[in-house]
C-alpha cells in the first residue's frame, strides 16, 4: 500500500511540475494582450477613471514598468501575479480579484446545475444508444445528440427564454433571482454538452460491449442489465470522466454567451463585458484564472481516473 | 486476434480503395448522406448568392420593417425592412468562407508539425507538442473572443484567431497517427530501400495518417461556423451592414418580443448548417474507423 | 437435398449429454451469408473430451458458441438444426432459461484470458460472481467459495490472488482464473476454446492436466475447440474435424490420428510438425481456404485442393461413411462406386 501512494504522490509531484510551462506560456500571452493594446493602456486608465492626476499616473507608470524593457515589464507583471494583484479594472476602478471574487460563485452554481443536466440526459441516453445499435433508437439518438451539440447557445437560450419565461411564464426572465433562475440558463449550457456526452458514452458503450470480457460475462449466465452495469459501465465511463473533463473548457466558452443573453451575474458576463468596453485588466486577470482552473480540473480529471482504474494505478511500480 | 493459428480466411475484397469504400459506406447510412446535401446546398448558395438571392442583402426598406413572411419576402424583413432570405444567403458566404479558411490553414500547419513532430520524435517533438500544450491548456474559444478583442473586430482577425486556436488540435492528432503509421513494414522498407524522409512523409504517413485528421476537419469546419457565428454575435465578426448568421441573430435579439422569426431562422440555419458537417464527420469516422468497419 | 446422417449411439441411451443435429448457423454480412456452420452433427458423451479441430474459419468457436447461445448477433443467427442438451432443444430455449445453464450446466473458457477477463474487478469477485448468481450465496462466501476453487485449479496463494487485477497476473494464472470462473458450478459441460494458445509449452501442459483433471474428478465433459492436433492426441477421447462449416471427419482420436480418413484431415495430419518421429518434409495443403461467402451449395467444399478430386466431387455433397467402430468420414472414396465415378 506504502508503495502505490509513493506512486501517486510521485506522479501527482510530476504533474504539478509539467504546470510550470504552461503556466509560462498562459502569462505570456495574457501579457501580450496587454501590450499588443493599441494606445497607452494609462490613457485609458485615467480617461475611464477620470482622475486626471498626474502623481497617480506616474505611479501607476512606474508600477506597471512603463518605459522599461520589454522583459522587465513581464517580470514585474509575473511579480504582481505572484502576489495575487491582478491589477484595477478600468471601468469600474475596483481590483479585478474583486469583481472576479463576486462573480464566480454564480458561474459556478450555473455551470455545475449545467453539468449536472448534461450528465443526467447523457450517459444515460448514451447508455441507451449503444445497446441498441442500428435501431431507430440509436438512429434518432444519433441525430438529436449531435443536433444539441450544434446549436449556437446564445441563440438556444433567447428561444428557451422566449418560450419559457415570456409566453408559459415558467421560469424568471434574467439574472439571479431566485432558485429558479438558474434553470434555464443552466438547460441552455448543458444542453450541448449534454449531446456531447451521448455521443461518448455511447460510442465508448460499443467499444466494451464488444469486448471479450464482455461475452465472459454472458457466458457466466448473468442478464443482459447486469452484464452492462456491473461490467461494460465502469470500463465505458472511464473515456467519459476525462471528456466530461476537458469539456469544461467547452462549457466556459458557453457560458459566456449564457450568461450574456441570460444577464447572468458571472464571469462570463463580467468578461463580454470587459471585452466589449475594452477594460483589458479584466480579460487578462479572467485567462490567467481560466488557464489555472483548466489546468487543475485536468489533473482533478486524471487523478480521478487514476482512483477507477486499477492499471494505471500500478504502474508507477514498475 | 492473438493467435497463433494459422490465419487463411480473409475475404480480400476489403482491399478496394478507401474513397470507394468511404462512397459505399457513406451511401448505406441515410443520414451521413442527407447532412451531405445540406453541405452541398449551403456551399452552392454560398457561391451563388449574388445570382440566386431576391434581394439586395443590403437594400433598406423601412416601410416593412419587421414585417413577418410573405410571398415576396419568404422569410420576412428585419427592422430596416432588409430581405431576411436574402441576408441569410450572403452570410453563408462568411460563414463558409471562415469554415474553409480556418480549416485550410489549421489543417496545413496541423498536417506538417503533427507529421514533424511524429516522424522525427526527440528534441523536435518535444519543442512542438510543448507549444501545442500551451495551446491547449486555454479554453479556445475564449482566447479567440480575447484576441479579437484587442486586434479589433473584423472578417480578416476573427480568422486568424481562430486559426490561432485551431491547429494545435490538428497537429496533436497527425502526431499521434504518425507515431502509430510509422512503425509499419512498409515504411521501414521504403527506408530500407533508402527513400528519403520527405519522399516516405508524402508517399506513405500523411496518406495512411489521413483519415482521423480528414474526420476532425469535417467536424472542426462547423466549430469554425459556430465559433464565427458566436464572435459575430457579439459584434467582433464581420461589421454591419454586411450580414452574418451570428449578427443577424444579435439583431434578431433586440425584437424578438415583437419579431421572433427574425432571431429563430438565422440560428436555425447555424444550427442545421453545423449540424451537417459534425454528422458528415460522424458518418465519414464510421467509414474510416476501420474498427468499426466489418 | 443431401440425406444427413445422424451420428448418434442408439446403442448406448442416455449416453450423450449434448447432441448436434444438423447444426447450422450463418453469418449474415454486408458481403454476402457466410454458412460457418453449415450442417454439423455430432454429440458429446457424458465423461467425455471431444475434441473439436479445425482451421481458423472453419467454424469451430461459431459451433461452440451457438451452443452457449452467445452468438454475436447481428451478423450471426442459428438458422436450423437442434442442440440437444440432456434432452432439452438450447436452440428454442427462451433467454431466460438459456442463462441459467449458462455458467452453471455449461460453461466455456476462452482464449485470451488477458482480453476475457474484466479489467477493473478483482479475479475474486469474478469468480464469485458467477457462484452468486447460480447457487444465491452471499457475497462473503461466495468469495470464500471462490479462493477455494481458486486453490484448486492450482492458483498458490489464492486469498492474495484474489484480491489482485487481471493485468497482475501471468498468462498461466489468468487462464487458470477463467477455467477457475468455469468451473465454480460444477458444470456438465466445459467448452474450452482454445485454451492454451499463446500459452508457454509447458504451461500449456499444465492448463490441459488441469482439464482433464477437472474431468477425472468432477466427471465434467468437455468440447476442447483447438487447432493443435497434439492436443488432441493429447487429451481428447475423440475428435471431430470440420473443414468450411461442415464436418470432415469425426472418431474416437486413437483411429483418426492413426487411420485419418478424409484428405483433409490426412493433409491436416502431414502438416504437423511431429517430434516423434523422424525428421521429415512438414507439408502444406495446397490451395487455401475458400471464400465462405462464395461456397457452391452442393459439392465437398474440400475438392478444389483435394489431391483425389472427381466431378462428383464438384457437384454433389459427401455424406458421413462409417470407416471404422464410431469412426466416420465424410468422403466419397468410400463409396462403393468410387472406382466407377468419374
Amino acid at each position: 500500500m506504502s508503495e502505490e501512494r509513493y506512486s501517486i504522490s510521485r506522479y501527482l509531484l510530476v504533474r504539478l511540475l509539467l504546470l510550470i510551462p504552461t503556466f509560462l506560456g498562459v502569462s505570456v500571452i495574457a501579457f501580450l494582450i496587454m501590450k499588443l493594446t493599441p494606445g497607452d493602456p494609462l490613457i485609458s486608465v485615467i480617461g475611464f477613471g477620470g482622475s486626471q492626476n498626474s502623481v497617480t499616473a506616474a505611479a501607476l507608470r512606474a508600477e506597471l514598468g512603463l518605459g522599461q524593457p520589454l522583459y522587465i515589464q513581464y517580470l514585474l507583471f509575473v511579480w504582481r501575479i505572484l502576489q495575487g494583484n491582478l491589477g484595477n479594472s478600468i471601468a469600474q476602478q475596483v481590483p479585478v480579484l474583486t469583481l472576479i471574487g463576486q462573480a464566480l460563485p454564480n458561474t459556478l452554481l450555473l455551470i455545475s446545475v449545467a453539468m449536472t443536466f448534461a450528465v443526467a440526459i447523457g450517459i444515460p441516453v448514451g447508455i441507451l444508444a449503444g445497446v441498441k445499435r442500428n435501431r431507430a433508437t440509436d438512429q434518432a439518438v444519433r441525430v438529436g445528440s449531435i443536433l444539441a451539440a450544434s446549436l449556437p447557445d446564445y441563440w438556444l437560450g433567447i428561444m428557451l427564454l422566449i418560450l419559457f419565461a415570456f409566453y408559459l411564464r415558467l421560469f424568471p426572465v434574467g439574472g439571479n433571482i431566485g432558485p429558479t433562475s438558474v434553470v434555464l440558463p443552466a438547460l441552455t449550457l448543458g444542453i450541448g454538452l449534454a449531446g456531447l456526452l451521448i455521443r461518448l458514452t455511447r460510442s465508448s458503450m460499443l467499444d466494451q460491449i464488444h469486448e471479450n470480457y464482455i461475452r465472459t460475462a454472458r457466458a457466466k449466465g448473468l442478464s443482459e442489465w447486469v452484464v452492462i452495469r456491473r461490467h461494460a459501465l465502469r470500463n465505458a465511463i472511464l473515456p467519459v470522466i476525462t471528456v466530461i473533463g476537458l469539456q469544461v473548457g467547452y462549457l466556459l466558452a458557453g457560458d459566456f454567451f449564457v450568461e450574456y443573453v441570460y444577464a447572468w451575474p458571472g464571469i462570463g458576463r463580467l468578461v463580454v463585458s470587459a471585452i466589449l468596453v475594452k477594460d483589458y485588466p479584466v480579460v487578462q486577470g479572467f485567462l490567467l484564472l481560466a488557464a489555472t482552473a483548466y489546468v487543475l480540473i485536468n489533473l482533478t480529471v486524471d487523478l480521478l481516473y487514476t482512483a477507477i482504474d486499477p492499471r494505471i494505478r500500478f504502474q508507477g511500480r514498475e | 486476434m492473438f493467435s497463433r493459428e494459422p490465419k487463411l480466411v480473409e475475404d480480400s475484397e476489403s482491399a478496394r480503395p478507401l474513397r470507394y469504400e468511404v462512397l459505399a459506406i457513406l451511401s448505406r447510412d441515410r443520414i451521413a448522406l442527407v447532412a451531405l446535401l445540406v453541405v452541398i446546398a449551403a456551399t452552392v448558395v454560398a457561391l451563388l448568392a449574388p445570382y440566386i438571392a431576391p434581394f439586395d442583402p443590403t437594400q433598406q426598406q423601412l416601410a416593412g420593417s419587421l414585417k413577418g413572411p410573405s410571398s415576396i419576402h419568404l422569410l420576412g424583413q428585419d427592422e430596416l425592412g432588409r430581405d431576411l432570405l436574402s441576408r441569410l444567403m450572403y452570410g453563408a458566404r462568411v460563414s463558409l468562407l471562415v469554415g474553409a479558411s480556418v480549416v485550410g490553414v489549421s489543417l496545413l500547419i496541423g498536417v506538417f508539425l503533427g507529421a514533424l513532430a511524429g516522424y522525427y520524435g526527440g528534441k523536435v517533438d518535444s519543442a512542438i507538442m510543448r507549444i501545442v500544450d500551451v495551446f491547449l491548456s486555454f479554453p479556445g474559444i475564449i482566447l479567440a473572443v480575447g484576441a479579437v478583442a484587442v486586434v479589433g473586430p473584423g472578417l480578416e482577425n476573427v480568422i486568424i484567431a481562430l486559426i490561432l486556436i485551431n491547429w494545435p488540435g490538428y497537429t496533436r492528432v497527425m502526431r499521434g497517427e504518425t507515431l502509430r503509421v510509422k512503425e509499419n513494414v512498409y515504411v521501414l522498407a521504403s527506408r530500407g530501400m533508402g527513400a528519403s524522409d520527405s519522399w516516405i512523409m508524402r508517399k506513405h504517413i500523411i496518406p495512411s495518417a489521413i483519415s482521423p485528421v480528414v474526420v476532425l476537419a469535417t467536424i472542426g469546419f462547423g466549430w469554425a461556423v459556430l465559433a464565427e457565428a458566436g464572435l459575430s454575435f457579439l459584434g467582433l465578426g464581420v461589421q454591419p451592414p454586411a450580414p452574418s448568421w451570428g449578427g443577424m441573430v444579435s439583431e434578431g435579439l433586440e425584437y424578438v418580443l415583437i419579431a421572433p422569426l427574425m432571431a429563430l431562422f438565422p440560428g436555425l440555419t447555424i444550427a442545421i448548417t453545423v449540424w451537417a458537417f459534425n454528422m458528415l464527420g460522424d458518418g465519414l469516422r464510421d467509414a474510416l474507423d476501420p474498427s468499426l468497419r466489418i | 437435398m443431401n440425406g444427413v446422417l445422424k451420428v448418434v449411439d442408439h446403442n448406448r441411451p442416455g449416453g450423450a449429454l449434448l447432441s448436434l443435429e444438423n447444426l447450422r448457423t450463418h453469418l449474415f454480412t454486408s458481403k454476402g451469408v457466410v454458412k460457418a456452420v453449415d450442417g454439423v452433427s455430432f454429440e458429446i458423451k457424458a465423461h467425455e473430451i471431444m475434441g473439436l479441430v479445425g482451421e481458423s474459419g472453419s467454424g469451430k468457436t461459431m459451433t461452440g458458441l451457438s451452443i452457449m447461445r452467445l452468438l454475436p448477433s447481428p451478423p450471426a443467427r442459428i438458422v436450423d438444426g437442434r442442440i440437444l442438451f440432456n434432452g432439452e432443444d438450447l436452440t428454442k430455449m427462451p433467454d431466460d432459461e438459456i442463462r441459467k445453464i449458462r455458467g452453471s450446466k455449461i460453461s466455456m473458457v476462452f482464449q485470451d484470458p488477458l482480453t476475457s477477463l474484466n479489467p477493473l474487478i478483482r479475479v475474486g469477485k469474478q469468480v464469485s460472481e458467477v457462484i452468486q448468481i447460480h447457487s444465491g450465496l452471499p457475497s462473503e462466501p461466495a468469495l470464500g467459495k471462490a479462493i477455494e476453487i481458486l486453490e484448486q485449479v492450482g492458483i498458490p496463494e489464492a486469498g492474495t490472488v484474489a484480491s489482485q487485477y487481471p493485468f497482475e497476473l501471468s498468462g498461466g494464472m489468468r487462464q487458470r482464473v477463467m477455467i477457475a470462473m468455469a468451473v465454480a458450478s460444477r458444470p456438465e459441460l466445459l467448452i474450452a476454446d482454445e485454451p492454451t494458445t499463446n500459452l508457454d509449452t509447458t504451461i500449456q501442459a499444465q492448463v490441459l492436466s488441469l482439464l482433464r483433471q477437472i474431468r477425472d474428478s468432477q466427471g465434467t465433459s468437455i468440447l476442447l475447440i483447438t487447432h493443435n492436433l497434439g492436443i488432441v492426441a493429447w487429451i481428447c477421447d475423440r475428435v471431430a474435424v470440420l473443414y468450411a462449416g461442415r464436418l470432415a471427419e469425426i472418431g474416437p482420436t486413437n483411429a483418426v490420428l492413426r487411420n485419418p480418413s478424409h484428405p483433409y484431415t490426412q493433409a491436416l495430419l502431414r502438416s504437423v510438425p511431429r517430434t516423434d518421429s523422424e525428421r521429415g518434409k512438414l507439408e502444406t495443403i495446397p490451395g487455401e481456404v475458400p471464400r465462405l461467402t462464395r461456397l457452391p451449395i452442393n459439392d465437398c467444399h474440400f475438392h478444389p485442393r483435394c489431391p483425389h478430386a472427381k466431378s462428383v466431387c464438384q457437384s454433389e455433397q459427401p455424406d458421413l461413411i462409417q470407416i471404422g467402430k464410431d469412426h466416420f468420414a465424410s468422403c466419397f472414396i468410400y463409396s462403393k462406386d468410387w472406382e466407377r465415378t468419374k
